[in-house]
Formats: C-alpha cells, structure tokens, sequence
C-alpha cells in the first residue's frame, strides 16, 4: 500500500510539475501503524501523526540546498553569518485542503542581515521559515511539525559551525517583514592541544542521549522552536554522538552542532583513522537550545592511545570501618567500546548517589568500575524461557526473552569468578566476591533488566541500556485492594486524579538500575508493585530469614508489620518534624501481589522506578550500609540526617513546559520481573 | 530594491513601502564549561 502511495504521489507530482500550476505540494496520506500510546505498541519507533488518525506528510523538493550559515563573534557570543547563495523555505499550512503551500527565499549576498528573493507569495498566515530548507512536514497535536536534520556527520570548519548545520526557524504573520530567525541547535566549542593534534582526522562527541540526526521540530506559543525526538517520521535516523571529520590544529576553534538535552557524561574520542584515544567525562551537560558549551582547550597529548586502565576506583569512601563496595561491570561491549561502558557506569553511579539515603550515605562506598571486553556486541536472545535463539559472543553470557524479559540471567559463576579476581576490595582481602555488590551494564537497547539475589548478601543487578538512553515511564497499577486491611472488599479501580496526584514516573534505564541493583540487589528489598490479576499471596514471607534478610519492606500481615515499632508507634513525633512522613501507613498490596501483601508508603522507587526510596526503605538501606561499615544504627541519628522528599512529588521542576512539550507522549512501559532468588 | 518574482498564489498584496525583506539569526551567548576529562578518584594501575 505505501509503494502505491508512493507511485501515486509521484504520477501526480509529475502532473504539477509538468503543468507548473504552483509549487503547492501534494499531500500524501498514510496508514498510521496504531495508536503511539498503547502500551503494546513497544516498537521503538513511534509515527509522527494524530493518534489514531491518518499522517498527512507532505514532502518537498529543494531539501538541503544551499546551506552555508556560519558563525564569528567575540568569545563571549557568536553571530550567524549568511553566505551568498544561501536559502531558507516559508511554509503555511492550509488546513482545508491538508496542504502546505510554500515557496524559497534566496540571498545572493550575504552577511549577518542578508537581503532575500523568492519565488511566490503565500496567503495563509502564520508564515513558518525553516533554514535549510526541509523535505517533510506534518500536523501533530495541532500544530505544524517540521522534519529537520543536524547532521551526525559535520565538517570540522575552524572558528565556524559544519555548513548546514544550525537548523533555525521564523515563524511571521505577515510576508512583508523582516525575519528573525531563532536557532534549534544546541553549540559544543573546543580547541586542541597536544602534538597529535595534527594527526587527528575525526573528533567524536557522544553522550548518553540522543544528540543528532533526523528529529521533529515544533514551535511554542512565543515562536520558539523545540525539537523533539519522541516523535518520529518513518525512516528517520538518529545517533547518540556527532563526528566532526577534516584536519584539525592546535589553537583553533571547533564547533559541534547538537540536539538540545540533557547529557549526563560524555566522551570525546579522537583519531587518526587507525587509532584512537577517547576522554571520558561524568560532566552533565545542559545543552540548551541557542547557546554555545566553550569546553576551552582539550589536551590530548602526544598519542592516540587509550590508557586502558580495566579498574576505576569512581567514589572512594571516606567514613566507615570498612568500604561498601560495589562493582559495576561491563557486559558486551567490546574493547573499543569500553570508553562506552564508562561513561555509562558513571553516569548510572552518580544518579544513584544522587537519591536518597545512598546521597548522604555516599562515603561510606566504594565503587569499582571493571572493565572486561566482549567480542561481540549487544547480549544474546532468547525464546522467552531460557533457549538461545540469537546467540552473541559476550563475556558474561547474557541473555534474555524479546518478548518477555523473566529468564534474564548470565554466567553466575563466571560473575562471581570474574569480581573475586579483578575487584581489588576482593584481592586486597577486604571482601569476599559475594560481599560486593554487583552491577552489570549491558550493551543492549532492548527493554529489560532483573536481580539476581542470594540468602547471603551476593547479588547481581543485571541492566541493559535500555532504548539507548530514551525517556521511557511507568504507571501505578490500574486497579489496588479496596480495603487495606482484607481482601474482602475486592479491588478498586484506582483513577486517573489519583495517579496524578502521586506523579508519573519518568526516567530511563537508569531508574531501571535504582531499582533492580540500588533497591533489589544492594538494598535487598521486594517490589512494592503487583499485577493486574496476579495470584494473592497466601504464605509467610521466607526471605525475611535468609542469613541476611531480604524483603523487609514488605508485610504479610496488616497488623504489626515490621515498620510498626520504628515508625508507626512514631508517626505523630515524625509528622511534626516533617509533615511528609504522613505518607507513612500500611497499605495493602506489594511483592507482586494485589492482595496480603502490605507496604509502608503508597509509592516508592520498587514500585514505579521513580527516584525516591519510602522512609522504612530509607532505614532499611541506612541499616545494610552501616552493617556492612561496621557502625551501629541508630534511629535518631538517622532522622537527624534523612530528607523524605520525593523529587516527583514535592520539587517544583525549574523547567518550563510549553503547549508544545506538553503534546509530546511519553512511552510507558511494564514493570520488570521479581528478583530470582538463589540458596548459597 | 525588491527582490521577487511574479507571484502565482497571490491574494495579499506587497506593500510598496516595504523596500527590503531581510534576515537575521539571533546571536548566541558562548558558556565556559569544564569538560571534566580526569577520574574523580584515584586509579588502578
């Protein structure tokens, strides 16, 4: 069908252009594959268009013509330059015909304010002014939606931006007057030095997210341009890094051109062709829209050589008899993607240390990153019950289901083996294998992620990099117990105020990690979810006996749970200190039952990934820390430090949210599977 | 100086006063950022 279209489309563009009856474009209608906020559609790719209506793209001809903008400026701000030749397009849209009438300005002079010619005049306000030009356009959420690309490839161009690549937009109500354009992109500057610079023939910039190639953008109320990769055109492109390609000197400046957003670290890698040397950052970067990140001058010595050093003491404690220590390890990544690896490892430990208690709690570990190559990438595939059926050369074996992700699992041994040998807290004597807390990070996009946990401390939080670093949420479940005490009432559907009031849980695969590796697998704590019609839980909990306890934070009974003494014999005393610790109760539901099952606080990182731990969480883990330290927990001291804010529900975000971003879906996805235990 | 051709979809008229049809960027303040390349702690050999 989308070939017949396809012809048609072409059979009726000849028509136009033969007849040159206006360069008003045809409008081609396409099936929209289903609605972008079901749930099962979990296809990474989601269709630019109204839910559940058609995708009107239209599509030009003058894509990428002549687009030669450049910058100069003082240090403190740079000017975009117009060359001569260069074009931008003017679109309207009519929206009783579906269709975009447009028309080119071209400047034969250039300069900072350049004069332009075009073609046509158009009559249908307000007038959108892409530069460069663009071949696709559609309607989404009521507005228009512009296909537009920064390039993943650009041209290293001293003291200027790679040609083509600051993506800028006007939108006008009236032809006649003057245009300003509004940059989309985001600008990275830096100079090198080192005597291999001059070697150098590709600088490589990647971060965790999305940062170049095709996107979508839009326009706020007040003209600004936001672009968005959370909704796409069919085929489009995208990479979490940009490469900057030519001949480099020292001394010069160099511009990247870059997707507005958030990287929580970053690596630089730079080569020769043959070999490379590749920095690694844990640096946040704010890439905000229209402004230039100076990173100054980059040394980077006199060779391409990566030092490859395979252990990474990242935090190093300070306060404790003994280190609690962790190991973050990598799985399928191969050797040159280990700078990959790193960069992910931090990023995943400093949003961990960025929540609550392991924040005020950060000295008393140690982190060890441990690198260990792959040959292949990526992590093999399974039927959903524990066959291989696309197998991939990986170190530590990993493995699980397309569909299904409860048969997660790798070489445990090989695991164990690999952290008693190569962790140094092991070899220096200081822990065993089993007493250090295991992450493993694996090169894989696919959703997923479980623990591995043992009667003893052993653990291992299994992570990949889920969706390539993408916003993915999770909901509150659709229906709870209608009585917290017995199952007696039957359930309740919970309603869409209520979720609201308790915040939707948005992150990524790092929120993925707090929970499998930060709650389940260090902190030893059950999840607090349940599913939808799962079987009521109807024994005592056994965990609660292990040598070292797991699941505390859960109850089988509604009377006397066991946060009954610390905090709810406390809770008038707590609520005049912090009215917050009123979210301390019992509430029925949890360990993946909706019934018999009892938490302490309505929501919590183990049930919807968010980044806050509930306060009997809170103490549970404070408890483990200074257990495995050698220090002695104490109630009072632990209020005195502990801040029972959670980020979603009682922080204010500074960012600004626009009609636009409001209309940007976001993809919700089903919790994880419970932990796998194992006897040791 | 006017710098179009005849228009094809035209309903609303040029004004004659309008003499150039320019354009501009918007300029873009530069941020000094450290870029952060060194380990936080110390390292294995």
């Amino acid at each position: 069908m989308k070939n017949q279209c396809y012809i048609l489309f072409l059979l009726l563009w000849t028509i136009a252009a033969c007849g040159k009856i206006s360069n008003e474009v045809i409008v081609l209608p396409q099936a929209v594959k289903s609605d972008i906020w079901l749930l099962e559609d979990q296809s990474d790719q989601k269709i630019a268009g109204k839910p559940g209506g058609g995708v009107a793209t239209a599509e030009f001809k003058e894509e990428g013509s002549k687009t030669h903008t450049e910058l100069s400026g003082d240090g403190t701000y740079a000017k975009v330059i117009w060359n001569p030749g260069d074009s931008f397009e003017m679109i309207t849209y009519n929206s009783s015909t579906g269709k975009y009438p447009y028309t080119v300005y071209t400047t034969s002079a250039g300069g900072e304010v350049a004069d332009f010619s075009y073609g046509s005049t158009l009559t249908i306000a307000p007038f959108y002014c892409v530069y460069p030009t663009i071949s696709k356009v559609t309607q989404y959420g009521g507005t228009c939606a512009f296909g537009v690309t920064i390039p993943i490839t650009q041209t290293a161009t001293a003291g200027s931006i790679s040609p083509g690549s600051n993506v800028s937009f006007c939108r006008t109500n009236t032809q006649n007057s003057d245009f300003h354009f509004l940059n989309s992109g985001s600008f990275v500057k830096f100079s090198l030095s080192g005597s291999a610079v001059s070697s150098v023939t590709s600088v490589t910039f990647k971060g965790p997210n999305t940062m170049a190639g095709d996107c979508i953008m839009m326009v706020e109320e007040d003209g600004t341009p936001v672009v968005t990769n959370e909704i796409y055109f069919p085929g489009d492109v995208k990479s979490n890094q940009v490469t900057l390609t030519g001949s480099f000197q020292t001394g010069v400046d160099y511009y990247l051109t870059v997707i507005p957003g958030t990287q929580d670290g970053f690596t630089m890698t730079f080569s020769d062709g043959t070999n490379s040397k590749t920095l690694v950052s844990n640096k946040t970067l704010s890439l905000n829209r229209s402004i230039i990140s100076d990173l100054g001058t980059i040394d980077i010595g006199s060779d391409l050589i990566d030092d490859n050093k395979n252990a990474i003491l990242y935090v190093q404690a300070t306060s404790g008899k003994t280190p609690v220590s962790i190991a973050v390890i990598s799985e399928g990544f191969k050797q040159e993607e280990l700078s990959d690896f790193e960069m992910l490892a931090k990023s995943g430990i400093d949003m961990m240390f960025s929540v609550e208690p392991f924040k005020t709690y950060k000295e008393y570990f140690n982190v060890w990153i441990l690198k260990v190559p792959s040959n292949e990438s990526g992590s093999s595939i399974t039927d959903g019950s524990g066959t291989v059926i696309t197998p991939k050369d990986t170190y530590f074996e990993s493995r699980w289901g397309s569909e299904t992700y409860t048969d997660m699992t790798a070489n445990l041994d090989k695991v164990l083996a690999f952290v008693s040998n190569n962790c140094p807290d092991v070899v220096n004597g200081i822990h065993t294998g089993s007493e250090v807390a295991t992450l493993m990070i694996i090169n894989d996009t696919r959703y997923g992620g479980i623990c591995h946990s043992y009667t003893n401390s052993r653990c291992l939080g299994m992570v990949p990099y889920v969706y390539s670093g993408r916003t993915i949420s999770w909901n509150y479940p659709n229906k709870e117990a209608a009585n917290e005490s017995t199952m007696s009432g039957g359930t309740r559907t919970v309603t869409n105020a209520e979720k609201t009031a308790l915040g939707i849980s948005q992150g990524d695969w790092r929120n993925i990690m707090l929970h499998e590796f930060g709650g389940h697998g260090f902190s030893r704590l059950l999840d607090e979810y349940w599913y939808e019609g799962y079987k009521s839980a109807t024994t005592a909990i056994t965990s609660h006996s292990y040598t070292v306890p797991f699941g505390l934070n859960i109850s089988a009974t509604y009377n006397d749970p066991p946060w009954q003494s610390a905090l709810l014999d406390n809770l008038s005393t707590l609520e005049s200190i912090n009215p917050l610790y009123s979210r301390i109760g019992v509430y029925h539901g949890g360990d993946v039952s909706i019934f018999n099952r009892w938490r302490s606080e309505k929501i919590s990182c183990m049930m919807d990934n968010r980044r806050y731990f509930s306060t009997w969480q809170r103490i549970l883990i404070v408890k483990r820390i200074l257990d495995i330290a050698g220090e002695t927990f104490n109630l009072n001291t632990f209020f005195s430090k502990d801040d029972p804010t959670d980020p979603l529900r009682d922080i204010v975000s500074s960012a600004t949210y626009g009609s636009v971003t409001e209309k940007i879906p976001m993809k919700v996805m089903p919790m994880l599977p419970e932990p796998v235990m194992h006897e040791e | 100086m006017r710098h179009y051709q005849s228009p094809m979809l035209t309903s609303v008229p040029l004004t004659t006063e309008q003499t150039l049809l320019t354009g501009s960027h918007e300029r873009i303040p530069v941020i000094p950022i450290d870029p952060g390349f060194t380990y936080n702690y110390y390292e294995e050999e």
